[in-house]
């Protein structure tokens, strides 16, 4: 869907970009993740065609990003807002035209989403008279109102309770569903996790952390298993030491040891195991041990 | 171009409704015609009313003869001019309210002409109470009564009634009114205050809007859909366009209310509009509007907030005014210095050359010469302009300043 080739953008003192690199493909919810400053937003504003980069590739279905792919990305950025003195429809109406749409097609399909994100009891209401909850669905509605291939998504459910939280992501998973790709920058790592497929993690504009989810958390795995069962049987060969975490064992293990060399140890010793697997860290953990290094 | 002209009709429909828009465009023509209905109610004696408007009202004039020229027997002043034996008379009457003011002549007056005339209440007053025209033919008809002929001494008094002719090129009477420089006039002063005023009120929409937008965090959504200097133009022809509607509203009603006038107060031949002055009155204001929305429309994007774009939008606004501020050498002299230089001068030249093609011949060299360095100057400010709206744009809490805006040239 977009591939990002040798992105390099740098001001004055900044090296906001350096030289990152990735695709995402069509149908994938892409994660793209860093600390504040370390070059997303510069990343995604290229990416738009809102500023020009120093070098490097953008391409969209095969093609140069410019102003006329535009209508086929919907852009949520982090710093956003509506026009307070519009009617809420009308607003959406006048960014789904601006996008391309005739008038009466962004009015339907506004209001088609308006009445899915709860909102089509205000659609003639100003935003100045919404509330926050409110007004951010509405700049959500306003990203994807013209029906876009790709959603690049800042920050969405910033200021959402979940309840709101859940029916945006449940949105984009429907977006997902029929076939619309999604790039994810958030710094809720809990969220990456539940819902992107492949992700992207920028530090001081360098890409330092790229590929599949799994990938990336079984390459940081600790050599360590976590177990549940009644009562953890002695003398399990392989282990250097146990921790117990209420009803869950950590089990460290010897370098030489393996993870199925301790399963068959257990089934031998009919131990009934409740659960048993790999000892992985949380993403978050890994986002700030990468970004704590490259300090 | 089509989202272009798309920004341009949502920019006149949103501010084409606001109230303040409304409001003012229907309030100048209401205002013309609340004065015409006046005028006409005054029996079509406008100048009678205006002067009234600025004569004294005096009732009675005390004065203290020491010189004796003074006819006390002279009907046409009895009772409007009544004399005192002395000063303190003449003062404790003043005091009483009895007379207006009190002038005396001294002993010396033949010799030195020296009046003095005393009022209440401060100077300006003391100075608005001596009529000087009615002191004056009051003084001349007591030197020369019984002295000259009546019909000198009526000379004396009104020494003219002026009539004056205009010839042709070719020497014969020209048929347009002696006053018919008023109307070459009038057009292109009342276009310059419409042009300000208009100016003032459409760019001042655009700065808002754009600085809204900026403040308000729209712009980045706007960015993501369409690119800076398709907004701008988008911004400008549509803001330009409501501009247009209120000059064209002004004109219609301006135009009415002329006819109106011409009516009602004989004024045909006084007030008649040169085809060339129209032309240029709508070039200049095209081109004016062009420059002067394109350099709002960057104030707008440069300040964090509206109080801060307005701040760097005043200067534009300055220099719209400087013509007025220099209305004084144009009049004595249209071909002045500094009236040619304000001519030429993108920002001012507008509203200076609309002035100067009223009120004399501006010779062709000189309009070509303005009307160049106006064009050169929008297509500058626009090149300049949509740079600086770039780079600007994106700028959240931080004034951009010259190293940023030498980027921004480099950059954009």
């Amino acid at each position: 869907m977009i591939q990002v080739q040798n992105l390099y953008k740098h001001y004055a003192r900044v090296k906001a970009v350096d030289g990152v690199s990735f695709s995402v493909g069509p149908g994938e919810i892409f994660g793209l993740l860093g600390p504040n400053g370390a070059g997303k937003t510069t990343t995604i504003r290229t990416m738009m065609d809102i500023i020009k980069p120093d070098r490097g590739t953008i391409e969209l279905m095969g093609q140069p990003v410019s102003e006329a792919s535009k209508a086929r990305i919907g852009y949520l950025p982090e710093e956003r807002g509506l026009y307070q003195n519009y009617q809420l429809l009308e607003c959406l109406t006048y960014l789904g035209a601006l996008k391309g749409m005739s008038r009466p097609d962004a009015r339907e399909r506004a209001s088609a989403l308006l009445a899915r994100a709860g909102l089509e009891e205000y659609a003639k209401r100003k935003i100045k008279e919404l509330s926050k909850g409110m007004t951010q669905k509405a700049q959500f509605v306003a990203a994807i109102v013209h029906d876009p291939d790709l959603l690049i998504m800042d920050e969405p459910f910033q200021g959402l309770d979940p309840v709101n939280t859940d029916l945006l992501k449940t949105i984009l998973q429907e977006e997902q569903g029929r076939g619309k790709t999604v790039i994810l920058s958030t710094h809720n790592m809990n969220q990456v996790e539940e819902m992107c497929d492949r992700i992207l993690l920028i530090n001081h504009g360098q890409a330092v952390l790229y590929g599949p989810l799994d990938e990336i958390k079984a390459r940081y795995a600790e050599h360590a298993v976590l177990l549940e069962c009644d009562a953890l049987p002695e003398g399990l060969e392989g282990v250097q030491r146990a921790e117990r975490h209420n009803r869950t064992y950590e089990l460290i293990l010897e370098p030489e040891a393996t993870p199925k060399s301790i399963l068959r140890q257990l089934v031998e010793a009919d131990v009934g195991v409740e659960r048993f697997e790999v000892a992985t860290p949380p993403l978050e953990e890994i986002f700030i041990d990468v970004v704590e290094s490259g300090r | 171009m089509k989202q272009t002209l798309l920004v341009a009709g949502q920019e006149l429909w949103v501010n084409v409704r606001r109230p303040g828009f409304i409001l003012m465009t229907l309030l100048i023509p209401a205002l013309g015609g609340i004065a015409l209905l006046l005028a006409s109610l005054f029996g079509g004696d406008v100048g009678g009313l205006i002067e009234s408007q600025f004569t004294p009202q005096v009732t009675a004039i005390g004065y203290v003869d020491h010189s004796g020229i003074v006819d006390a027997s002279l009907p046409q002043y009895a009772g409007r001019y009544i004399p005192y034996p002395d000063e303190a008379a003449g003062r404790q009457a003043l005091l009483a309210k009895e007379i207006d003011s009190l002038m005396v002549l001294p002993e010396d007056y033949l010799e030195t002409g020296k009046v003095t005339v005393y009022g209440i209440g401060g100077g300006f007053s003391t100075f608005v109470a001596a009529d000087e025209g009615d002191l004056r033919s009051f003084l001349v008809t007591n030197l020369l009564e019984g002295q000259v002929d009546p019909a000198i001494q009526e000379r004396a008094l009104v020494p003219m009634r002026l009539e004056t002719v205009t010839l042709t090129e070719t020497g014969e009477e020209s048929e347009e009114s002696p006053y018919s420089f008023l109307g070459d006039f009038i057009l292109p002063y009342v276009f310059s205050i419409l042009f300000v005023i208009t100016i003032f009120t459409t760019s001042g929409f655009l700065l808002q809007g754009v600085s809204e937008e900026k403040e308000g965090r729209i712009i980045e959504i706007l960015l993501s859909s369409i690119g800076p200097t398709q907004l701008l133009a988008g911004k400008i022809l549509g803001l330009g366009a409501l501009g247009l509607i209120q000059v064209v509203v002004w004109l219609g009603a301006g135009a009415a209310l002329l006819s109106a006038a011409t009516a009602l107060f004989a004024l045909a031949g006084v007030i008649k509009f040169g085809l060339d002055t129209i032309l240029f009155g709508v070039v200049y204001f095209i081109l004016g509007y062009l420059l002067f929305a394109t350099l709002m429309a960057v104030a707008g994007s440069m300040g964090t907030t509206q109080r801060e774009s307005q701040q760097i939008a005043s200067i534009f606004s300055l220099a719209a005014a400087i013509p007025f501020m220099a209305m004084s050498f144009v009049f004595t002299n249209p071909n002045s210095t500094v009236a040619v230089v304000l001519s030429y001068v993108p920002l001012t030249s507008p509203v200076m050359m609309l002035m100067r093609l009223g009120l004399g011949d501006v010779p062709p060299g000189q309009i070509a010469i303005s009307l160049a360095l106006l064009v050169v100057g929008i297509v500058l400010s626009l090149w300049a302009g949509a740079k600086i709206f770039r780079a600007s744009l994106l700028m959240y809490g931080k004034r951009p300043n010259l190293k940023d805006l030498a980027r921004a040239f480099r950059q954009a």
